[in-house]
């Protein structure tokens, strides 16, 4: 349902501003509207707030203040040991008195007690990673290095060539006779399956054009660290494992350092993370405000549950200085009114639809209860298995509780688990309905097959009339039925009984909506609609049904649904009547879960049919896990397919009906942290 | 002879179904693609835009599956 909102004015004097503000905002319920915006003779006087200079230097000091806090943060692990949210909750309070200046020099503490421990660490662990770089280079190439030997007048590179390039070699080495004049000698050997090494030794005076032929030529050299450049290869190589040896350690005391640090301040940095984000906001919203000479005006939406609350707290706290009034909303401002949307618990996870589309606009009716009751249903009814259920039931028990361990705050995720665990139960339920486990296994099981492969009811609950023929039908439901069974007769009446039901609802939410918001029109065309369909149940039920009727509901039937197609054009004009006419194609269209529930009993089968065709002894342990594959393919599409149509069903075949999507929605001037 | 034919019948209600849908998809998800680029709070009617011409192969799978079970004769 949604939350009765009522539309509020606060007056207070303007000494008082920023402590109603933060008053606002510590409440959380208040939907900040724009006075400057508002149009009419009551805004008239109004003067806008500004940002004046001093506020704006504020806003760039709380800025520098709150990245330079986020910063450190960033490089503290949390502490083991969890910070309760009393904690939290308290430093957030102390920060709340606490002049800017204060704030300042807390985070400039901050800063110089990690500061230089961040930096080290950071040496540390970027040193660590270019060593790693070089030790293999160097390993490769030592082996060589260590058979050369090189005066103080000679110099000497080192390359990296692949195998299948070490023709290259050949050229390199004409090409260093030839700038050198034979002053050079180059060495080489086979460094593993896929690198030749080569060390090209020659005078110094020659040094610069070597480098330049081999940076044209696009030759690789092995670069040692500017510090290493000028040792020999087993030196640098030396050096390069002592230093990698010594780092561990090293690495190991600062982030213990830190850690200390992060036991110490991680609370307080959390805090003022939050303070310094909402402090912002607050200042932000300035400018949505209105002033007069010595007061100030705050416009918005509360729900009207909150009103008596919030206006006792401004009295006790402002000592009747801020005044909290309750305005009757024009026809225009309601159109603007925020949604905000309070359902049960049972209902609540099935808000996920509203990250696909704005919720219901303001004033008009949620149907929010109706997903939950049809979307379990319509998944329930394509996917039908005990098995899969029971695998889905654990699987949201699963993401349950990692969500939890991780104290994931993922709106998405907690919505999608508990849709998942509802959608389970109904998965198991009409598992129970068809008797499927994991497909037709404990059919096989228990025999119930006929010879032609035909599940046999073992519990009739009535009989169906086929081609002159009574056939009966009970538990179980069998899906595999062919089109000239009762069962297939069977079940397409329930999808279309279901399809019936679904949009029904759906046009009875939009005829109340119609009368409640004394749209005619509106009403008319939904009624038509309703008639329409009453009409063809009437046709349909006196054909399938009780066919004694036949000859008077036949003709009533046509009579209302043509009345039906009448009224929805006078409603909805050209286009209302044309689409109370297709409503037959809609609820055809219900006929998927039929198709979808079909196509996965079938892939259930296939799986038990391949596992069974291992035959016996050792091959029956591959048999299952063929089987087990296809079964987890099955479910994965089982999840994904049926729900996109049971989405699809209540946003195209429902929705349409009478949804009218929110231009805005409730959200609140509250404290977020900046999220 | 009559099998063969309810065999291609139950081939063709599925075969161009699904070739029907491939192709709508096809056209529905390049579109979507560019919509969602431009704008990425569309994904919900992305998925649902997508799913729409599902119906065609769906019900085109329930007709195949009916022609199946015809018996030559009948």
């Amino acid at each position: 349902m949604l939350l009765t909102m009522s539309k509020v004015e606060i007056v207070g004097v303007k000494t008082l501003f920023f402590q109603v503000l933060e008053t606002l905002q510590d409440l959380g319920t208040l939907h900040l509207e724009d006075i400057t915006r508002k149009r009419g003779p009551r805004y008239a006087d109004l003067i806008p707030m500004e940002m004046d200079p001093a506020l704006e230097e504020e806003r760039n000091l709380l800025q520098n203040l709150a990245m330079r806090n986020n910063a450190i943060l960033s490089e503290l692990a949390p502490p083991r040991e969890k910070v309760g949210h009393a904690t939290l909750e308290e430093k957030y309070r102390s920060f709340q008195g606490k002049t800017l200046g204060e704030i300042s020099a807390m985070v400039e503490e901050e800063e110089s007690s990690t500061r230089e421990l961040i930096s080290y660490k950071n040496e540390l662990e970027v040193e660590m990673s270019r060593l790693s770089k070089y030790e293999p280079i160097i390993k490769k190439v030592y082996p060589l290095a260590s058979k050369v030997t090189t005066t103080e007048q000679y110099t000497s590179i080192a390359l990296l060539i692949e195998e299948r390039y070490k023709q290259v070699l050949d050229y390199i080495e004409q090409e260093l006779e030839r700038i050198t004049g034979g002053q050079c000698d180059v060495f080489s050997a086979r460094v593993d399956e896929n690198t030749h090494a080569a060390i090209l030794v020659f005078h110094k005076r020659f040094s610069e054009q070597v480098h330049n032929f081999l940076a044209t030529e696009n030759v690789n050299q092995v670069r040692l660290p500017t510090e290493l450049a000028d040792k020999p290869y087993d030196e640098a190589l030396k050096e390069i494992e002592t230093r990698y040896k010594e780092i561990p350690p090293k690495l190991k005391k600062v982030k213990e350092d830190l850690e200390e640090i992060s036991n110490k301040w991680y609370a307080t940095l959390v805090s003022l993370k939050d303070y310094l984000a909402d402090r912002v906001e607050s200042l932000d919203a300035i400018p949505k405000f209105g002033q007069s000479g010595h007061v100030f005006v705050i416009t918005g939406w509360m729900p009207a549950e909150n009103v008596v609350e919030t206006r006792k707290l401004l009295e006790e706290k402002f000592e009747g200085k801020v005044e909290i009034t309750e305005e009757i909303p024009t026809h225009e401002e309601l159109e603007e009114a925020p949604t905000a949307l309070k359902n049960p618990a049972a209902v609540k996870p099935f808000e996920f639809i509203y990250m696909l589309i704005n919720p219901p606009k303001y004033g008009h009716l949620d149907p929010t209860f109706l997903v939950a009751i049809f979307f379990p249903i319509l998944f329930g009814f394509m996917l039908g298995d005990m098995g899969y259920g029971l695998v889905l039931f654990g699987l949201a028990m699963l993401m349950r509780h990692i969500l939890k361990k991780r104290e994931s705050r993922s709106l998405f995720f907690e919505l999608f688990t508990n849709v998942l665990l509802i959608c389970s139960i109904s998965t198991f339920i009409f598992g129970i309905l068809y008797f499927e486990f994991f497909g037709d296994l404990l059919i096989r099981l228990f025999g119930w097959k006929d010879a032609a492969g035909h599940l046999q009811v073992q519990w009739v609950w009535g009989y169906i009339n086929v081609n002159g023929v009574e056939e009966p039908w009970g538990w179980p439901l069998e899906r595999i039925a062919q089109a000239n069974t009762g069962m297939f007769k069977l079940l397409l009446i329930v999808v279309v009984c279901i399809g019936v039901l679904h949009m029904g609802a759906a046009l009875v939410i939009g005829l109340i909506d119609g009368i409640r918001h004394h749209d005619r029109k509106h009403a008319i065309e939904k009624a038509g609609y309703l008639m329409f369909i009453l009409g063809l149940v009437i046709i349909f039920g006196s054909l399938w049904g009780i066919k004694s009727a036949k000859d008077v509901a036949v003709p009533l039937g046509a009579v209302i649904s043509v009345v039906g197609i009448g009224l929805a054009g006078y409603g909805g004009g050209f286009g209302g009547g044309l689409e109370a006419a297709l409503t037959f194609g809609n609820l055809l269209s219900y006929a998927r879960l039929y198709g979808i529930g079909l196509a996965s009993v079938i892939l259930a089968e296939v799986a038990n049919e391949l596992g069974a065709e291992f035959g016996s002894g050792l091959m029956i342990v591959v048999g299952v896990i063929v089987a087990a594959l296809i079964h987890t393919l099955n479910i994965a599409l089982g999840v994904l397919s049926p729900s996109i149509q049971s989405l699809r069903l209540n946003m195209v075949e429902s929705f349409t009906k009478f949804y009218k999507e929110a231009d805005v929605v409730y959200k609140p001037f509250k404290r977020s942290g900046g999220e | 002879m009559e099998l063969g034919l309810i065999a291609i019948g139950a081939a063709l209600a599925i075969g161009l179904a699904a070739l029907a849908t491939g192709w709508s998809q096809s056209k529905i998800g390049a579109a979507m693609a560019g919509a969602l680029a431009e704008k990425p709070e569309l994904a919900g009617n992305a998925i649902i835009m997508i799913a729409i011409p599902e119906t065609m192969v769906v019900l085109g799978f329930v007709i195949s599956f009916l022609i199946t079970g015809l018996k030559p004769g009948e």
